[in-house]
């Protein structure tokens, strides 16, 4: 699809319906969802409740299969996966970050860390070594024989974050992780996914949280179970300043000052670095979310568009670097040769 | 790897819950206990009875003719009693066909016995004793030791002197602070020297040999009873459990013939054996060995029912725990072989511990009643692999039901 040699898509999904049938009822919580997601990519999705964002992170995370649909992940389509070799993406491909941290009570920081190793049968001391490693880059060397209730709420956090990074996955998939943290705690994690995004890291994250999303390059809001709008970051704020009922939690949108843009994913415009001001400033969502209309994989051709480049660099001088979305990494992935 | 892994991971949630674990438990190990306890005390009355009981009473390797037999085997009806009762006295012509039909005997002897009443010396007295005549080589056949003094001799019963070894319960009861030898001691009437302590025996057979006087067959015949010639048994050893049953067949053909019996015709003479106390113990042990695995088996059910509940319970506490372990890879497989384990590791555990209590309970058994019990390395196998059928038989099906949870409404459960 395209034609930029470093940007390889990681994740694809073509056409995702999961249905639930509830009593008489048929709960479509995917409709159809088109995605496509590039390695080294740091995305965010929101949505409101009931949208199936959840739903479709289970699916990426490989915990639930589709309905129907395809989906590709690092090149391998496991929609029609069995349990066990679910379970085995899940352990080599997936790292999973959860609001509510998921560690054991009673094992140490550095055990918590080991579980994936054990059932990617890991012998025991390259399991210690390696996490004592993935515990080094959250920098807690010195918390490892501590255990989760010896942790404040950011540590056990950090911990999970480096179970999740242990097995050395593709996409580190997290889950509200700053839901059940303090505002400077938040900030602290958001730091560490940063780093982490820096050093190569695909981070896929669910969020409801405008301050959380405008860490991440770009935005994929889900209503009803459709793709709403797939947006650079920038864009995505921008819009959310001129709809403040949107955005309530947005109390201090990045000072970003560059105002509305073409939302119209169709068009490739939120592909566009976001000095895109030329567009008229229609924030209404896409008219025709993309995944209905287009016949084959349009929408996601969007933020493949190569933008040049050159035209990446710090957008609007005032945000803080975190990295654009359409800048080729200059560092090749940490895990680019699966 | 895998596997050491999971024993590693159940061994730490038995030790994370304590007391939980321990109830879980608690129904395989009374079940444990009770069969380990039952298995050493029955092991331990075996070997008692086969060397110590059977040997002392009749001797090792020993078979008596005697008038009546003294130990039945299987149904006797009444008939047959009633013509053991007219089987004629044993007389010393009955001991003389015997000592022809087993001239290759080790040791031959006879006897008689009789009730003492009592045994005195000086203010002292023993009731309940025995005195039992023998022939010279009466010791001998019932492996019977002299501890202090002599034994009876040849001369002695040549001569019918008055003399007597007598038991050590005796010794002790008559002679508290002196020693007895060539004492004088009044039983049944009669005076006769002391010339012998016998060896103590102690335990259950010891109530016959403890409190016995032994004197030589002679003087049994001139001075306790007014029986002339008759005896009460003819006891033969042989040189070796071989020899035994052709010995015994020799014999028996001996006395029919002197008897002239004709082939139709049944024995009017028993031929006792230690055997014969074993086959009636033997009876006994199978009845308990059937009623055993019946009563452990109820147990181990009980038992297996409580783990099952407690892995159940187990499998609905950590559903959490089975969701992230699902999500961070575990499969089916895993999740099902983790609780296989904690429930195998827990019922292994108990059978552990009732193996222990078992063995405690039996030497407490021991202790308080004399009666002798035995280690017994088959049962503690059986009971291991007991203990694990009964953990994996319980633990199947909470296994299977944490292996099927399904990750994300695990993940979901509060």
């Amino acid at each position: 699809m395209s034609g930029n040699g470093h940007m390889e898509s990681i994740i694809v999904t073509r056409d995702l319906r999961k249905e639930y049938v509830m009593g008489t009822e048929t709960v479509h919580a995917l409709a159809g969802v088109d995605i496509e997601i590039l390695r080294n990519e740091y995305v965010s999705i929101m949505g409101p409740s009931g949208s199936g964002k959840s739903t479709l992170m289970n699916m990426i995370g490989c915990l639930d299969s589709p309905t129907s649909g395809e989906y590709v992940l690092n090149g391998q389509a496991v929609q029609d996966l069995s349990d066990d070799n679910l379970a085995r993406i899940r352990n080599r491909e997936i790292g999973f970050v959860f609001q509510t941290f998921n560690l054991l009570p009673r094992a140490t920081a550095l055990h918590n860390v080991e579980l994936p190793l054990i059932y990617a049968g890991v012998s025991s001391r390259d399991r210690q070594q390696k996490a004592a490693q993935a515990l080094e880059i959250v920098q807690l060397a010195d918390r490892m024989d501590h255990k989760p209730n010896e942790l404040s709420g950011g540590q056990r956090q950090r911990v999970a974050i480096a179970r999740a990074l242990v097995n050395d996955p593709s996409i580190l998939l997290a889950d509200e992780p700053t839901g059940n943290l303090d505002s400077s705690t938040s900030e602290e994690i958001m730091d560490v996914f940063d780093t982490l995004h820096e050093n190569g890291q695909t981070i896929i994250m669910v969020t409801h949280e405008y301050d959380i999303a405008a860490r991440s390059q770009r935005v994929i809001t889900l209503v009803d179970g459709k793709v709403e709008a797939q947006m650079s970051v920038d864009f995505y704020l921008a819009r959310g300043l001129q709809q403040p009922t949107a955005a309530p939690a947005a109390a201090d949108p990045p000072a970003s000052p560059e105002p509305e843009a073409e939302p119209e994913p169709s068009q490739g415009a939120e592909a566009a670095p976001a000095p895109s001001r030329e567009a008229d400033p229609t924030p209404a969502p896409s008219p025709a979310p993309p995944p209905e209309t287009a016949p084959a994989p349009p929408p996601t051709a969007a933020p493949m568009d190569p933008v040049p480049p050159e035209a990446a660099p710090p957008a609007p001088g005032t945000r803080r670097p975190i990295s654009n979305p359409w800048a080729p990494q200059p560092t090749p992935p940490v895990d680019g040769g699966r | 790897m895998r596997f050491w892994e999971g024993i590693r991971l159940s061994l730490q949630q038995v030790r994370a819950q304590k007391l939980k674990s321990f109830f879980a438990l608690l129904g395989i190990s009374i079940g444990i206990t009770f069969l380990i306890a039952v298995i050493a005390i029955v092991e331990g009355i075996n070997s008692y009875v086969r060397d110590d009981f059977a040997g002392s009473l009749f001797g090792v390797n020993t078979f008596s003719v005697v008038r009546r037999p003294q130990i039945q085997t299987g149904e006797i009806d009444e008939a047959e009693r009633r013509r053991w009762r007219s089987n004629p006295e044993l007389t010393m012509r009955d001991v003389e066909v015997v000592q022809d039909a087993a001239p290759n005997a080790r040791y031959l002897a006879y006897y008689a016995n009789s009730f003492a009443g009592s045994v005195r010396y000086g203010q002292y007295e023993r009731r309940n004793v025995r005195i039992i005549g023998g022939s010279p080589e009466y010791e001998a056949v019932q492996g019977w030791k002299v501890v202090e003094g002599r034994g009876l001799s040849p001369i002695d019963d040549s001569q019918a002197l008055p003399v007597a070894v007598i038991g050590a319960q005796i010794a002790e009861r008559l002679f508290p602070t002196t020693s007895p030898i060539d004492k004088r001691i009044r039983a049944g009437g009669h005076r006769f020297r002391v010339v012998g302590v016998l060896e103590r025996l102690g335990g259950l057979a010891g109530n016959f040999r403890d409190a016995a006087i032994l004197i030589p067959f002679e003087t049994f015949q001139r001075t306790v009873t007014r029986r002339r010639l008759e005896v009460d048994g003819i006891t033969v050893k042989v040189h070796s459990a071989e020899e035994l049953e052709p010995s015994m067949a020799e014999v028996e053909g001996a006395m029919r013939t002197y008897r002239r019996l004709r082939p139709s015709q049944p024995n009017d003479f028993g031929i006792d054996t230690s055997s014969a106390v074993l086959d009636v113990w033997a009876t006994i042990n199978r009845i308990l060995m059937t009623a055993l695995p019946g009563l452990v088996g109820i147990s181990l059910v009980v038992g297996g029912i409580v783990i099952m509940n407690i892995m159940l319970l187990s499998v609905t506490d950590r559903t959490r725990e089975i969701g992230l372990r699902k999500s961070l890879g575990a499969r089916r497989r895993d999740v099902l072989f983790q609780f296989l384990t904690e429930a195998s590791t827990l019922s292994i555990a108990g059978a552990a511990l009732g193996i222990g209590t078992g063995f405690g309970l039996a030497f407490i058994v021991e202790t308080l009643w004399s009666l002798p019990a035995a280690v017994s390395v088959p049962a503690m196998i059986v009971s291991l692999v007991l203990g694990l059928g009964v953990g994996i038989a319980s633990g199947l099906y909470p296994a299977y039901r944490a292996a099927r949870l399904d990750p994300i409404e695990a993940l979901r459960f509060e």
